[in-house]
């Protein structure tokens, strides 16, 4: 939380992560390269540049479907949350490996003519332009660009200084990114591979993303058309099936989620989002006494959504009351940070 | 075409990179308290947003100083 800024709030999973990523990249490029001597060796030896440079393609192109396949699979199934806690770190090692095949495709292609080799490469693709076909390098460096603008943005001074709207909107041209890099295969490498087994890939990749985006989409709407209409008072259920320390979601209808968190008697509800990045809440725990979050781990006090000092961070409150040993909630958002007594599981008549 | 083009890219880069250095080491806990006594590092993070971003963040750096002038000012 936001008492002063570091470089990267480190935890033992996220070293455990940001390990296994970096022995699976390295460990990728080193097999690739091995099977690439294999295959292309006799007559149809390629030189170790090119095989260099198809590493590194496919390998930034793989943690990009890595990337955008985790988040519809976290909101699929929560075994999957802890790979979206470090899911940043995956995302700046898809830039760098990206941007290493383009400073070697810079260097091999364009890097020993007179011309400057970025002149080289814009006016080569405007001459493919002309003959008709799309400009492919131009494409991966417009996806190259938006690659570095999230990786540059990634840190937590952007998110709370462009705000976490503003920086939602920036992080999701992963998307525009993703088509890019998808035009710039098929007009690129694509067009000169004899080899089937590269658009198949590429083919099965695309289906997956786009499958889970519409899985994880149908299974959110579904939730939503289960929740409550925003009037009046909305009955939380039984709230003695909520294990205590840990929280559930419930939807009404026009809000964002809500998380009803219990701690031993007393129910408190939140709004189930989190300040920091927009974690579910409701996945979190009650540790010493704070709602944590499960994503990195921000916390909020139960009976006013405060975190605890000297952290400033405030999210929304709901007011409650008991009606005949039901715990009522107020669909009404009080101010971030509004304290409101917890209501306690069977008791009798109205505590607010 | 293409020269016009890489031209204008690399003036924007050059004003940013001018800019991002200016940022990270005053501007940043101006926009923002909390950064205030950040590390080196995290200043170094925080460069190539600030060059790529710095049309955005002068306005924020000048909205901040606009604050801090009003903020200083007696009340009548
Ligand atoms: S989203 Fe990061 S702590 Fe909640």
């Amino acid at each position: 939380m936001s008492v002063g800024y570091v470089t990267v709030q480190w935890t033992r999973s996220k070293r455990v992560y940001d390990f296994v990523i970096a022995g699976g990249v390295l460990a990728y490029l080193a097999v690739f390269f091995a099977i690439g001597k294999l295959t292309w060796g006799g007559q149809q030896a390629i030189s170790d540049e090119i095989l260099l440079i198809r590493a590194l393609a496919t390998c930034a192109i793989t943690l990009l479907h890595i990337v955008l396949c985790i988040g519809p699979l976290a909101r699929l199934s929560p075994r999957f949350l802890p790979l979206l806690y470090n899911r940043r770190h995956l995302g700046v090692t898809t830039f760098l490996v990206a941007a290493l095949h383009g400073l070697v495709v810079l260097g091999y292609y364009h890097g020993f003519g007179r011309v400057n080799p970025l002149v080289s490469l814009f006016t080569n693709d405007i001459d493919f332009l002309v003959a008709g076909s799309l400009p492919f390098q131009i494409l991966g460096v417009a996806a190259l660009v938006i690659l570095a603008v999230l990786a540059a943005t990634s840190h937590d001074f952007w998110l709370k200084n462009l705000s976490a709207r503003t920086w939602k909107s920036i992080h999701m041209s992963v998307y525009a990114c993703y088509a890019l890099v998808i035009a710039h295969v098929a007009f690129g490498a694509l067009q000169s591979e004899r080899s089937t087994i590269y658009p198949i890939l590429l083919a099965v990749g695309v289906t997956t993303v786009t499958a889970l985006h519409c899985a994880a989409g149908l299974k959110e709407r579904r939730i939503d058309s289960r929740s409550s209409p925003a009037i009046a008072w909305v009955d939380l259920g039984d709230c003695r099936e909520i294990p205590d320390g840990r929280a559930k979601s419930v939807r009404v209808a026009g809000q964002p989620r809500i998380a009803v968190f219990r701690s031993g008697d007393c129910i408190s509800v939140v709004r189930g989002v989190c300040a920091h990045q927009g974690g579910p809440l409701a996945e979190g725990r009650i540790i010493d006494g704070c709602i944590t979050c499960p994503w990195h781990g921000w916390q909020y006090r139960p009976a006013d959504g405060q975190s605890p000092p000297p952290f400033q961070e405030k999210i929304v409150t709901y007011q409650l009351h008991n009606h005949i040993g039901r715990v009522m909630l107020d669909p009404a958002p009080l101010p971030p940070g509004t304290h409101v007594e917890p209501a306690r599981i069977g008791s009798p008549s109205d505590v607010n | 075409m293409a020269l016009f083009i890489l031209s204008v890219l690399g003036g924007y880069l050059a004003v940013g990179v001018v800019f991002g250095l200016a940022f990270v080491t005053r501007g940043i806990a101006r926009v923002d308290s909390v950064a205030h006594g950040a590390s080196v590092a995290v200043r170094a993070l925080l460069l190539p947003g600030s060059v790529l971003l710095w049309p955005i963040l002068i306005r924020m750096w000048i909205s901040a100083l606009r604050k801090s002038r009003i903020e200083r000012q007696p009340s009548l």
